[in-house]
C-alpha cells in the first residue's frame, strides 16, 4: 500500500538531513527498484537507475513541496525521466532472460522452465501497454495500491482509474491472446 | 444499467479477487457480463503470476551510499523563489544596461525568441487540458502529432497512448455533456435492439446508424458516435476495426470540417442521409438546407435528402424543394417536387412547400411561401384529404404552427389538429378572423356547414365556410348565408346564423340560429341547410 512519509520527513531531508534521506530511501527503494526492473529487464540497469533516482532526489529535494503528492510519486516521475534518458541513450529495450533475476516458486526444472518463460512473455506483453497502463498494473496488481491512491498518484478520478484499469486489461487480455498465453474466447 | 456498470463490477470482481475470492463467485453474481468479465479476470488473474523481482541487499547498500554521499554538508540553506527571482531580475537588467551596441540586436532577436518561445510553452501547455470544442483543442492535437513524429518510443505505445487520452476525452465530454463526433475502437458487446457497448461505453444505435459490419456482438469494430447533450452516445457509423470508417472525421472536434452546406440542425441531432456531405452536424452548423427531400426518419431526425438534415425541434430555414416533416415523431416521405420556399418550421414542424400529403397530425401544411408564425395562416385553394392526412394546398398559404395545419380551401379536414379548411384562398385563419363561407351540411359527428357568414371562431378552430363536413370536435362549423352558425367551440362562438337547428349547449352562441346538440364542440344532429337560407 501507499507508504507517504509525513510532511516532517520531507522539510527534514530538504534541510539535509541524511537520516531523513535515509528513511525515505528505506522506505521506497522496493517499489522504485520493482518500477524500473519491470521496465528493463535487467538486474544490474535496474539498480543503477535506482540508484540515480535517489541521488536526484537529493539534488531535488528542494523543489518539492510536502503535501502536493506522494513522494513515491514523485519518485516515480524522476524514474519515468531516467528510463527515457537511458533508452535514449542505448536504444530501446534490452531484452534478458528473467530467470535468475525473478522470484521462481517452482522447483521442478520443466516446469520452473514454463513459469519463466510464462512470466517472460507477461513482462513482453506488459512493455506492449502505455506507460501509464504500466503504471496502474504495477500500482494495482503488484504494489497493490488502492484506486484512490493510484488516482491521487497520477492526479485523475477514481472514476477515471477504473475506467483506466477496465482499458488496461482489456488491452492485456488482446496482447495475451495474440502471444497465446490465453485463448480467445 | 449505467454506462460504466461494466467498469465499476471489475473493479469490484478484482478486488474480490485479490482478496482470495475465487473467480467464479463473482461470475456467479454478475451473470449478465460473464463473458466479458471471464476475459477480463483471466487477463488479471496472470497478473497475480507476475514475479517480484529479487532485490540484492549489497545493491540496495551501494544505493544509499551513493545518496548520501549526494548531500552536501552545507545544505541547510535551499534557494527559495524570491530569491531566484530576485537574481535573475538582476543580471537581466546588467545584460541589458551594459554597453554592448554590436550585440543588442542579436540581444533583442534572442529575448524575442526566448518570449515567444515562452508564450508558445505557455499555449501549449494549456492545451493540454483543453478538450474537442476548446479554441485550444487544435493546438493539443497539432502537439501531439509533433510529438508523435518526434517520438523516441514505439510508435505503437505512443498511440496506445493517445487512444487513452481520447478516452479520457470522451468521457469527460459525455459528463459535460457536450456534443461532438467521435470515434471509439473495441470490442462490441452486450448488444441489444438499441445499444451496444464497445471499449466500456454504451452506445445506443438506430436505423440511420450505418452498419458497415454484422451486428453482432464479439467484434472488434470501430464507432463513429455523436455524443448527445444527455450524456448518452449515438453510433453513426461502426465499421470492422481493420476498415477505416469511410466517411466520417476521425477527429473528436465538434465542428468536422463538412464539404457541403450544413443545414438548420439542432440538438445534436442532424441527418446526415448521405454523411459525406454533411458530416457535420453541429448545433451551431445547421442553416439553409437545400435539396430534395427523402422519406423516413425517425424521432428527432428530419429525413433530409441529399441535402441538409434538419431533424431536430428547432429546424431553421430549409430553403428546399422538399417536403419534411420535422416533427420529432413523424416525418414521412416528403413529396418530391415542392415548387417553393419556405422558410422554417417551429417547434417540431417544419413547413414544406407544396407537398402533397402531410399524414401526421402534426404536419405543418405544405404552402409555397410558408410562414410559420401562429398568426398567419395559409391561404390556398382546397383539396380533399383524408382523416389522416393535411390536405395540400395549391396556393400561397403563408404559414402554420405546430399541430396545426391550416388548410385553405380544403374541403374536408378530418384530423383533430387540422384547422377546418377555407375557401376560395381566404388568408388569416387568425382565431379572430374567420371568413365567410357557404354552407354545407355534415353528419352528427361533423360540424354543420354554415350558410351565413360566421364571424368568429375559436384558437385553432377557423370556421371554414363553404367546406364539407367538418368532423373533428375542434372544428368550428363552416357558416353559410344565413345558416346557423353553431360554432361549436367550448369558448367562442360568434355570430350565429339566422334558422336555429338545435343547440342545446351554452357554448353555442348563435342567437338567431341557434342549432341544438352541440355539445362540447360537436354539433350531433344538424341537418343540412337548405331551408335555412329562408331567413
Amino acid at each position: 500500500m501507499l507508504q507517504q512519509p509525513d510532511a516532517h520527513l520531507v522539510r527534514r531531508a530538504q534541510q539535509g538531513d541524511a537520516a531523513a534521506f535515509t528513511a525515505i530511501y528505506d522506505q521506497h527503494y522496493d517499489a522504485v527498484y520493482t518500477y524500473l526492473y519491470y521496465r528493463v529487464s535487467d538486474t544490474a540497469v535496474a539498480e543503477d537507475l535506482t540508484a540515480d533516482v535517489f541521488v536526484r532526489l537529493v539534488q531535488h529535494i528542494h523543489t518539492f513541496t510536502p503535501g502536493d503528492k506522494p513522494i513515491l510519486a514523485w519518485l516515480y516521475t524522476i524514474a519515468a525521466n531516467l528510463l527515457t534518458d537511458h533508452r535514449r541513450k542505448n536504444g530501446r529495450y534490452t531484452w534478458l532472460p528473467l530467470d535468475e533475476a525473478l522470484t521462481a516458486s517452482e522447483s521442478d526444472p520443466s516446469r520452473l522452465t514454463h513459469q519463466n518463460w510464462q512470466q517472460d512473455r507477461l513482462l513482453a506483453a506488459l512493455r506492449e501497454l502505455t506507460e501509464e497502463q504500466q503504471l496502474v498494473i504495477l500500482l494495482k496488481f503488484v504494489e497493490k495500491w488502492s484506486n484512490a491512491a493510484i488516482a491521487d498518484h497520477l492526479g485523475k478520478t477514481e472514476g477515471a482509474i477504473k475506467s483506466l484499469q477496465h482499458r488496461t486489461l482489456d488491452s492485456l487480455r488482446r496482447i495475451l491472446e495474440r502471444g497465446g498465453m490465453l485463448e480467445k474466447v | 444499467m449505467t454506462d460504466h456498470d461494466l467498469t465499476t463490477i471489475l473493479d469490484e470482481c478484482v478486488a474480490r479477487v485479490q482478496a482470495g475470492e475465487p473467480v467464479e463467485a463473482c461470475l456467479r453474481d454478475y451473470p449478465t457480463y460473464r463473458t466479458e468479465l471471464t476475459m477480463l479476470l483471466d487477463a488479471a488473474a496472470t497478473l497475480n503470476t507476475l514475479p517480484r523481482p529479487i532485490i540484492h541487499a549489497e545493491a540496495r547498500q551501494r544505493g544509499r551510499e551513493r545518496m548520501l554521499a549526494q548531500i552536501p554538508p552545507n545544505q541547510t540553506q535551499p534557494v527559495s523563489f524570491w530569491a531566484f527571482l530576485r537574481y535573475a531580475r538582476q543580471n537581466l537588467a546588467h545584460l541589458f544596461t551594459k554597453e554592448l551596441p554590436t550585440m543588442k540586436l542579436v540581444l533583442r532577436s534572442a529575448v524575442t525568441a526566448v518570449f515567444l518561445l515562452i508564450l508558445s510553452t505557455i499555449v501549449v501547455t494549456a492545451s493540454q487540458s483543453s478538450l474537442p470544442g476548446d479554441p485550444l483543442y487544435p493546438v493539443k492535437r497539432s502537439w501531439e502529432w509533433v510529438q508523435g513524429s518526434l517520438a523516441t518510443s514505439d510508435a505503437a505505445s505512443y498511440e496506445a497512448e493517445l487512444l487513452d487520452r481520447r478516452y479520457e476525452e470522451l468521457q469527460l465530454i459525455i459528463e459535460m455533456g457536450r456534443q461532438v463526433t467521435f470515434e471509439l475502437e473495441g470490442w462490441l458487446s452486450q448488444m441489444d435492439d438499441k445499444s451496444f457497448q464497445v471499449a466500456s461505453f454504451t452506445v445506443l444505435f438506430n436505423q440511420d446508424t450505418q452498419w458497415l459490419t454484422e451486428q453482432e456482438a464479439g467484434q472488434m469494430v470501430r464507432v463513429a458516435l455523436l455524443t448527445q447533450a444527455d450524456g448518452t452516445l449515438l453510433a453513426q457509423q461502426v465499421a470492422p476495426s481493420n476498415l477505416p470508417l469511410p466517411q466520417m472525421t476521425a477527429t473528436p472536434q465538434p465542428t468536422a470540417a463538412a464539404t457541403a452546406t450544413p443545414h438548420g440542425c439542432n440538438a445534436g441531432a442532424c441527418p446526415t442521409t448521405t454523411p459525406s456531405v454533411t458530416p457535420n452536424c453541429n448545433p451551431a452548423n445547421c442553416n439553409t438546407p437545400t435539396v430534395t427531400p427523402t422519406p423516413g426518419c425517425n424521432a428527432g431526425a428530419c429525413p433530409t435528402a441529399t441535402s441538409t438534415p434538419c431533424h431536430t425541434q428547432n429546424c431553421v430555414t430549409p430553403s428546399a424543394t422538399a417536403t419534411v416533416n420535422c416533427h420529432p415523431t413523424n416525418c414521412h416521405t416528403p413529396t418530391p417536387h415542392a415548387t417553393a420556399t419556405p422558410y422554417g418550421c417551429n417547434a417540431g414542424a417544419c413547413p414544406t412547400a407544396t407537398a402533397t400529403s402531410c399524414p401526421t397530425p402534426n404536419c405543418a401544411p405544405p404552402t409555397a411561401t410558408p410562414g410559420c408564425s401562429p398568426a398567419n395562416c395559409p391561404t390556398a385553394t382546397p383539396t380533399p384529404c383524408d382523416p389522416t392526412h393535411c390536405p395540400p394546398p395549391t396556393a400561397t398559404p403563408h404559414g402554420c404552427n405546430a399541430g396545426a395545419c391550416p388548410t385553405p380551401t380544403a374541403t374536408a379536414c378530418p384530423t383533430p389538429s387540422c384547422a377546418p379548411p377555407t375557401p376560395t384562398a381566404t388568408p388569416g385563419c387568425h382565431p379572430a378572423n374567420c371568413p365567410p363561407a357557404t354552407a354545407t351540411p355534415c353528419d352528427p359527428t361533423h360540424c354543420p356547414p354554415p350558410t351565413a357568414t360566421p364571424h368568429g371562431c375559436n384558437a385553432g378552430a377557423c370556421p371554414t365556410p363553404t367546406a364539407t363536413p367538418c368532423p373533428t370536435p375542434n372544428c368550428a362549423p363552416p357558416t353559410a348565408t344565413a345558416s346557423p352558425t353553431p360554432n361549436c367551440h367550448p369558448a367562442n362562438c360568434h355570430t350565429p346564423t339566422p334558422t336555429p337547428t338545435h343547440c342545446n349547449t351554452p357554448n353555442c352562441a348563435s342567437p338567431t340560429a341557434t342549432p341544438e346538440g352541440c355539445h362540447l364542440g360537436v354539433c350531433p344532429t344538424w341537418t343540412p341547410t337548405p331551408h335555412l337560407h329562408e331567413g
